[in-house]
């Protein structure tokens, strides 16, 4: 088993991005990405997302994910450096999909005290709208989700608090 | 004849295309002159592309179908990834597989203005079009080749037979 990100992100890309979607894979919908688990190994997993064009990314963080991207051109397949969870991202995203989108592979490792799913729900930041908030929400039926705004380390209850 | 990495690359069917793409692990080679198509119930790319031969990667959103269509001038096989996904296709009824180990299963041919339609289920759908297109027609995607009812206004919007 590899012992970090980068090594399951050499192992993959050099193995030539493999096929290999989990039994049960589905479809993830949000506002501005689809995606699905291309392969799954214990807490490894990559997802391929469609980015919509012209998408809603606001910068946010993963946590308890540490992801590589992994953008695939003609001739090359060139890695990211790695995002740690706590590290934000988002506008590089934003930017390249542009009018067109473009397919990103998102190449992952989940704390062992998570399951995998979708980076798409292991959010804490701005959301990308109400499809995402309920993806989200799915996973997260007592996290902290408001309109615009979501942060699974936190609890809904804080809200009544307030 | 089309080339590939150097290699002299010799298909002369899509069941010929489609046993290379398999046993080469399913290639990613965007030719990134193609945007994400976005209709009213998949998000699509061109994952591959070789003179008339590509492969398409179709994310189709949770309980959703197409109508009865075919695209003119091209032979796709289907290549199933997961989700829940029902088929029809040649005349057969391939059925909704709810949660199906799906890796890899593969329709017959469906060969050139044959009608098919697709459903998917509460997990969506995740398959692989791969395509020959005619000599004299331009390989964009088979969901802008397209004779039928289409999905609806934004997908009309993209249909193109010229």
């Amino acid at each position: 088993m590899w012992k970090t990100t980068e090594e399951f992100a050499k192992w993959y890309t050099d193995n030539g991005l493999p096929f290999q979607p989990p039994i049960g894979v589905e479809v993830f919908l949000s506002d501005d990405a689809t995606a699905f688990c291309m392969y799954r190994n214990e807490q490894f997993q990559v997802e391929l997302y469609l980015v919509h064009p012209q998408p809603n990314v606001p910068t946010h963080e993963h946590p308890g994910v540490e992801v590589i991207e992994v953008a695939v051109t003609h001739t090359a397949v060139n890695l990211i450096p790695v995002l740690k969870s706590g590290q934000s991202h988002g506008t590089g995203i934003k930017e390249k999909a542009n009018t067109a989108g473009y397919p990103l592979i998102s190449i992952q490792r989940w704390h062992p005290k998570l399951t995998p799913t979708t980076v798409a729900a292991q959010w804490k930041g701005k959301t990308a709208g109400p499809i995402h908030e309920e993806l989200i929400r799915r996973f997260y039926p007592d996290a902290y989700i408001i309109p615009g705004y979501a942060d699974v380390t936190r609890k809904k209850d804080e809200l009544d608090k307030c | 004849m089309p080339m590939l990495q150097g290699k002299k690359m010799n298909w002369t069917s899509v069941e010929d295309f489609a046993k290379w793409y398999k046993i080469n692990k399913f290639p990613i080679r965007p030719p990134q002159e193609d945007p994400v198509y976005v209709t009213e119930i998949s998000m699509s790319y061109v994952l591959f592309r070789e003179g008339q031969y590509q492969a398409e990667l179709y994310l189709v959103k949770p309980n959703t179908g197409s109508p009865d269509h075919s695209h003119p001038g091209v032979e796709n096989i289907i290549t199933l990834w997961g989700g829940d996904i029902g088929l029809r296709a040649n005349g057969i009824d391939y059925g909704m597989m709810l949660n199906a180990p799906l890796f890899g299963m593969q329709c017959d041919p469906i060969r050139n203005g044959s009608t098919h339609a697709l459903e998917c289920g509460p997990r969506g759908g995740a398959f692989l079009s791969l395509e020959k297109w005619d000599e004299g027609i331009k390989p964009t995607s088979v969901t802008i080749r397209w004779h039928g009812d289409t999905c609806g206004n934004q997908h009309t919007g993209l249909v193109d037979l010229s």
